[in-house]
This record gives structure tokens, sequence and C-alpha cells, in this order.
């Protein structure tokens, strides 16, 4: 054998290794059809078939039924194991932060009180270290969301796998992120003020609050002036308006097209936010959600439904009983509110995301139905998202982005086996998976 | 030197919240600005009792310790860059040099004891680390990088001290085998990760790996929040790494008591033992448990059946507090709105000084009262 013949032959099985590890990486290709066979199936919209099975097709569901004869399809067997749509993860920091204390790495809070222009998607780090820790819990999409002043710009829906920010954006303005102003007051003596800048009184507090909320009302109408104003002009009624980028962007969501995701937490933030958004006509979605059972019927009755972050928040007031944010959901749903969970936009909590369905399931063990608590982490957090026709839920016609577990979500001692994306299965590798291999193999 | 046990507040509503969640003691640390902080102190959240009677005396005393990014001042911004210490390395060199300093005190105390030498001056820090290193006070250190777990290991043993417990400890299940061979407890956090630089390499399998490599391992909380759902935190312990149930369940039971040296007391059931436990509608480790009782000392402290009816209680307590504070004001000012509030209904709508330093903002629910009027309606 000469020298040239052997470079071939190396470089054939170099190839033929690059092709089995691409294989093993992707795992099954969009293309092919596949059978997950016999696990209870939690298709979050119709009944849980137990057993059941899916058809996978060209990265969709072509089916879903308790049996289902496919010839020719690669089975995947998955009896005992349960299979749940991929989880949708609302209101984070997850892709724009990596270390939280390293101000280098984040980018999910912007300077200014007006920014509609902001796009959180196009910050998102693919190669972040936080997102395959966040999808080895199933979680399938999430919606990085901006940050910082009043109105903080607008966040999309990104899945958890991808080349590029522009590959894994699969839905971009998504919402207008409004934080709403607090309206809390410091009542403590001046000495005392937890504040750090000079202390003011409560009528200077109150005096500000109210320069904030109005500012925060100004800017929505002079964003409907400016659509008037377009509107005019398309209408050849007026000459068009100078062109400015803040007001473009706030276009689609004074008409009403798209939703305004308002993070408030307290009641009079909530209140004053229903009452502002009901007569403007505007399309809301509460993020945060705090006190919002105390006006569950309100919400009911103006169909706002509410990110709630808090299950997992201590009581805010001595006179609260303990479970009060346990039972928020139920109090919420009971009243006829749309409830998504979320763990919030804090960096701290965006390593945190797989952690995910526990707040649901706090609010199971406190009343929540389990069904409503699966609908709250994926086909509901869909329909927020406007993506619920092809996101959300085991149905057919629907993207096959699912996961198998060897329990119920819901419990913390349960293990994510396997995870497709749109019908591509997907390593659940991560640094954690990584330094615990690493770790657990170190001598004695 | 600190001393937790100078400002243990037996009137917070987290003790109840606690107990509502099957905890009955706990390790009160302060926090983690210097490598040689101040001393700890065991409760048992014997709630209703006064701060000296929540005291666990059974606990012997210990003392927080802290190394890396907190006490090199890393996160604290750009003006503290000249306290020693600044790096790891001067870390050491301090806790060496206060240990050293220890040595000497003893030794002239007992100079002055065996009346050779004049009586030393007192010194509440050195009387500390005397205790450590005369066995008497165990060490709770904050710690994450491997590097600085096995410092301490090494510093503490050419002092002749073993430590108790390394707190967090998130990277030792690099050095697992060194923290079992010196004999120290590992208090963890089940999973929290990559909010500082030295814990990116924090994983979910630290208490598995350390555990599986014999070290004592718990859970521990570092927030009032999570203090009360620690059930669902050992539950992580099995997802992670397969950890035997009973296993995770000792790691906020069994384990820490090991840990204080108050295991002969409490930390499970067992004849002889105290009677401090809880009782759960299903198995703590399952996601719909719910905890229904918490006992201390045979008492009763906690009851889900009746904590809507104690809920209600100080709501209508509140309420009247509210309409009283209402009508004083109005006397107070004349008969005017409350809005001119005088020092009088400021310090009657003071939050209490612990929840003015827990960043969480709070406020009265009725803006009326502070003469502000409703914003953000219609217009």
């Amino acid at each position: 054998m000469n020298n040239g013949n052997q470079a071939e032959t190396l470089r054939a099985v170099r190839a033929a290794v690059i092709a089995l590890v691409a294989t093993l990486f992707t795992g099954a290709v969009s293309g092919e059809t596949i059978l997950l066979n016999g696990a209870t199936v939690h298709t979050a919209t119709g009944d849980t078939l137990s057993p059941g099975d899916v058809l996978l097709r060209d990265g969709k569901i072509a089916a879903v039924d308790k049996t289902i004869a496919a010839e020719g399809a690669t089975r995947v067997e998955l009896k005992g194991e349960h299979l749940y749509p991929g989880l949708i993860l609302l209101d984070t920091a997850l892709g724009l932060t990596e270390i939280e204390a390293v101000r280098a790495t984040a980018d999910a809070a912007e300077v200014g009180e007006f920014t509609p222009d902001v796009e959180s998607w196009v910050s998102v780090n693919p190669d972040s270290e936080l997102i395959p820790v966040a999808r080895a819990n199933g979680i399938a999409y999430f919606e990085p969301v901006p940050e910082g002043g009043i109105v903080s710009g607008q966040s999309a829906l990104v899945t958890v796998d991808g080349w590029t920010t522009e590959k894994m954006t699969t839905k971009t303005g998504v919402a207008l992120h409004l934080i709403w102003p607090a309206m809390e007051l410091e009542t403590a003596p001046r000495g005392r003020a937890r504040s750090r800048t000079k202390p003011k009184s409560v009528e200077e507090q109150a005096k500000d609050r109210r320069a904030k909320v109005q500012s925060t009302i100004e800017f929505f109408e002079e964003a409907k002036a400016y659509a008037k104003a377009k509107d005019a002009a398309a209408n050849g009624k007026a000459t068009p308006p100078e062109r400015v980028p803040a007001w473009e962007a706030m276009l689609p969501y004074v008409h009403g097209e798209r939703p305004i995701v308002v993070h408030a937490n307290e009641i009079r933030q909530i209140k004053a936010v229903v009452a502002w958004g009901t007569t403007n006509n505007l399309k809301m979605i509460i993020a945060g959600g705090r006190d919002a059972w105390m006006i569950a019927g309100l919400l009911a009755a103006r169909q706002i439904p509410v990110i709630y972050e808090h299950t997992y928040t201590q009581p805010n007031r001595d006179f609260e009983p303990y479970d009060v944010h346990f039972k928020a959901a139920e109090v919420l749903h009971q009243a006829g509110v749309k409830v998504v969970f979320s763990m919030g936009p804090r960096p701290f909590d965006a390593g945190l995301s797989r952690n995910l369905p526990y707040s649901a399931a706090q609010a199971v063990a406190f009343g929540l139905p389990e069904s409503e608590a699966l609908k709250g982490l994926t086909l509901y957090p869909a329909q927020l998202a406007g993506v619920a026709d092809r996101l959300g839920s085991i149905d057919a016609g629907k993207e096959a982005t699912l996961f198998a577990t060897d329990g119920d979500i819901l419990d913390n001692r349960t293990q994510v086996k396997r995870l497709w994306l749109a019908g591509r299965e997907i390593s659940l590798e991560s640094r954690h998976t990584r330094l615990y291999e690493k770790y657990r193999s170190r001598p004695k | 030197m600190v001393r937790i046990r100078d400002v243990v507040n037996s009137e917070t509503e987290n003790l109840y919240e606690q107990l509502a969640g099957g905890l009955t003691a706990a390790n009160l640390l302060h926090g983690s600005a210097n490598p040689i902080g101040g001393q700890n102190c065991v409760i048992k959240l014997r709630d209703g009792a006064s701060p000296e009677e929540l005291v666990f005396d059974a606990a012997p005393p210990g003392i927080k310790f802290a190394l890396g990014e907190n006490v090199k001042q890393s996160n604290w911004g750009e003006k503290f860059v000249t306290r020693f210490p600044q790096t790891r390395m001067g870390v050491r060199t301090f806790i060496a040099n206060r240990f050293t300093a220890a040595q000497e005190y003893l030794a002239e105390w007992e100079a002055y004891r065996k009346k050779s030498a004049l009586p030393p001056r007192r010194d509440l820090e050195l009387d500390a680390l005397g205790e450590i290193l005369q066995g008497k006070r165990w060490i709770h250190c904050h710690s994450y990088r491997q590097d600085e777990i096995l410092m301490l290991i090494r510093l503490m043993e050419s002092f002749g001290v073993k430590i108790a417990t390394f707190q967090h400890v998130l990277e030792g299940y690099k050095v697992a085998d060194e923290i079992a061979r010196h004999g120290a407890g590992a208090s963890t956090f089940s999973d929290w990760w990559a909010y500082k630089f030295e814990v990116y390499d924090a994983i979910p399998y630290n208490g598995s790996l350390m555990a599986e490599r014999g070290v004592v391992v718990s859970f521990n909380s570092d927030s009032s929040e999570l203090a009360r759902h620690l059930y669902t935190e050992a539950a992580k312990a099995v997802k992670y790494g397969g950890t035997p149930e009973v296993e995770a369940l000792k790691f906020v039971t069994l384990n820490p008591a090991k840990q204080l040296r108050i295991d002969s007391r409490v930390g499970s059931l067992e004849q002889g033992k105290d009677a401090d436990f809880a009782i759960w509608s299903k198995s703590p480790l399952d996601f719909e448990t719910v905890c229904l009782q918490t006992w201390i000392d045979g008492k009763k402290y906690f009851d889900r059946a009746l904590s809507q009816e104690r809920a209600a209680r100080r709501e209508k307590e509140r309420s009247e507090l509210v309409a009283k504070a209402k009508r004083v004001a109005k006397v107070s000012s004349g008969g005017e709105s409350a809005g001119e509030a005088d020092s009088g209904t400021e310090s009657f709508f003071n939050v209490s000084l612990e929840h003015q330093y827990d960043g969480n903002a709070r406020g009265c629910l009725d803006e009326e009262l502070l003469g502000v009027d409703r914003i953000g309606g219609a217009r």
C-alpha cells in the first residue's frame, strides 16, 4: 500500500466518522417519519392518552392516537415514559445574560425610559451555556425580554437550538414590554430610608409617581397620534409625518394588533394598568402579577391573561396567609383568567429556567388542576405569543416539538430523557452534564 | 465580633412561614463580606418564644468564614480595591495570620495562668479564634471554588483544626475526596449557578457527587423563601445524580443535624430524640405534597387546618388598627385630611426594621391614607 492510497483511506474514514458524528449530533433528520410508541401522551389540549402513539413526519406531528400503524416509520419505544409538548418560557432574561455579576455578559437591560425600538432577539447568544441547561428539562422555546426604563422594547420567541440568532428566532415582535412605574411610597422615616440617594418625602414621591405615570400615558397618546397621522397620510388626507423609529415600532401595538406585556406586581399598578389599557383598547397581558388574584374577576371580565411569576414568592404583607402565592394561580383560574407560569426576567433566574415546571407544581399542590398547570407551561404561552397554531400541544399538524420523561414533569425527581425540536432529536448534554461526567470519573 | 445570637428576631412572620414548610431548626449565619465573620446561632423555630428561647442550646458554638469573590470585594464596585485581601492568595494569608495571632493570644493567657506574665488584653475576635483552635467552636465556611476549598482544608489542618461545614461549596464535587478525608460536611445549594463567575462551574449534581464519595451533604437555602421548601430541593438530589430517596431526605434532616453536631437530639425519628417532626399529605419529595403539621419539642407550632382562621384573625386585627389609625390621624391633623402626616402617623405606618432592609418594597394598600389621589385611571 503506497502513501497515496493510505492518505485516501484515511480521508474516507475521516469523512465517515464526521458523517457519523453529525448524525449523532443532530439525531433524526427532519424528513424522517418517526413513530413515538407507547408513552403516556400529555397532549395539553385533549385527553391524555395512556398509552398512545405519536407519528412525526417532516418535522410535524402527523398523527396522535391510541395506536397508529405506521409502516416504514422509525419506531421509538417509549413504554412507561411520558410525552409532553415542549415547554415555553415567557418573560425571561435567558439568552441575554450569562453571568449576572459579570457586567460584560449582561445584555438584558438597556438605559432610557422609552425605547420601543429595542429588539431583544438580536442579542441572544446562541452559545450561551444557560440554554442547553434549560432545554435539558424540556424547555423548547423562550421569550427573551428587554428590561430597563418604562417601555423597554420588544421581545421574540426563540428556540433552544440553532446555529445563529436568526435561525433560532421563531417569531419577532411577540410583544412590547411596559414596566409600569412603581406605585408604592416609602413610608419609613427619612433617616432610615432604604434608598441610598437623598430620601424624599411621601408627598414628593407621590408627585414623582404621578409624573411617571403621566409620561407613560402621554407616550402612548403620542404614539397613537403618530399612527393616526400615518393613517391619514395613507388615505391621502394629509402629508406623512416625519419618520420616527420609536413611533414606527409602536404602530402594531397601539393598533391593538400585538400584545403589550405590562410588568406589574402590586395591586395599585395592576388596577391602573387595567383601567388605562381598557380605555385605550390595548391588547394587554399582565406579567409578574403578584397581586393579580385580588382582582381576578375584573381580569377575567376584561380577558387579560396573567404571566404569573410569584408562586415561590413569600407573602408581601404580614397579614397575608402563608400560602397566598401558592394559591394565587388557582384563584385566577377559578375566576376564568388564563394563567401562564414564568420565572420572571431577573438575570438570576435565567440560570434557573429549568425550574419552570416547579412553579406550576406548587400551584397544583395548592389546588390548581394539573391540566391547567400543564397548559400554563405549553398551550397558553403559545397562545400569548401568537403561535398556538403550530406550537404548544401534541396535536396533528403542529410542530413536532416534544419531550419524553420518566415521570410527571411537575415532579422534581423526574428525568427528561429525550427531546425533539421540529422532529429533530436534540442532545440533552450541557455544561452541567459535561462537568458531572468529568468529575464523576475522577480517580479516587 | 458580631454575634447573630444578639440580633435574633423572634417577632418575624418568617418563623410561621418556615414552619408551614416543615422546617423545625435553622443555622443562622450572616453575610459573607469578610474572611473571618461573626458567630452563628442555631435556633429551633419555636414561634412565639423570646429570642433567647429560640436558641437551640444543644448546638455547639460556630462561626462564619467566607472565601472568594465576596471577601475580595470582586462585585462591590470600582471603589473597593484597597482592603486586604483582594485576591484568593491574600485570603489565605489573612486567615493564617489571624490564627497565628490567636495561637500567641492563647499562649499569653496560658502564661498568665501560670503566673509568669501580666494578663493579656481581652480580644473578642481572638477569643473566638482561640475557641476554634481548642475545638470548642466550629467553622462554617462560605466557599465556591475548588482551590479555595482545598486551601482552607490544608490551612486549618496546619493549625490542627477540623472544619464543620463548607457552605454553598458549589465546586465541592471537584474535591469531594479531600473534603471527605478532612471530615468536613458540605451544605450546598441544590441547583443555583451562573450568578457570579465563581459559580459558573456549579452543577446540580454537586450534592449527589459529594455524597457518593462519602461527604455528609446537606442542602441549604440562603434565602427565607427557599427555606420554606427544602423538601422540593431534596427531591432534586434524586433527579440529578440519582441519590436514593432516603439519602436525599437526609440532605434536609439528619445530615444538617450531623453537621451542626446536634444529631443526638434532632434530625431523625428515633426513641430518645426531641419530638421535632412534620406531617405531610404525601412523601415530602412528591410535588403534590403539602405540609399539614409541624411540631417542635412535642408541641404543635403549625397546623394547616388552622392556618385560614389565623389569617382571617390577622386580617381583622389589621383592619381594626387601620380604622383606629384613621381616627387618630384625623384628630391629630385637626380634622383635616390625613395628608399632612405628622410624626405620629408617620411612625405608625413605619414598616418593621426587618422588612426595611430585606429588599422588598412594602407599602400599605390604602393609598388614600396618605392623602395621595388615585392614579392611572382613565382620563
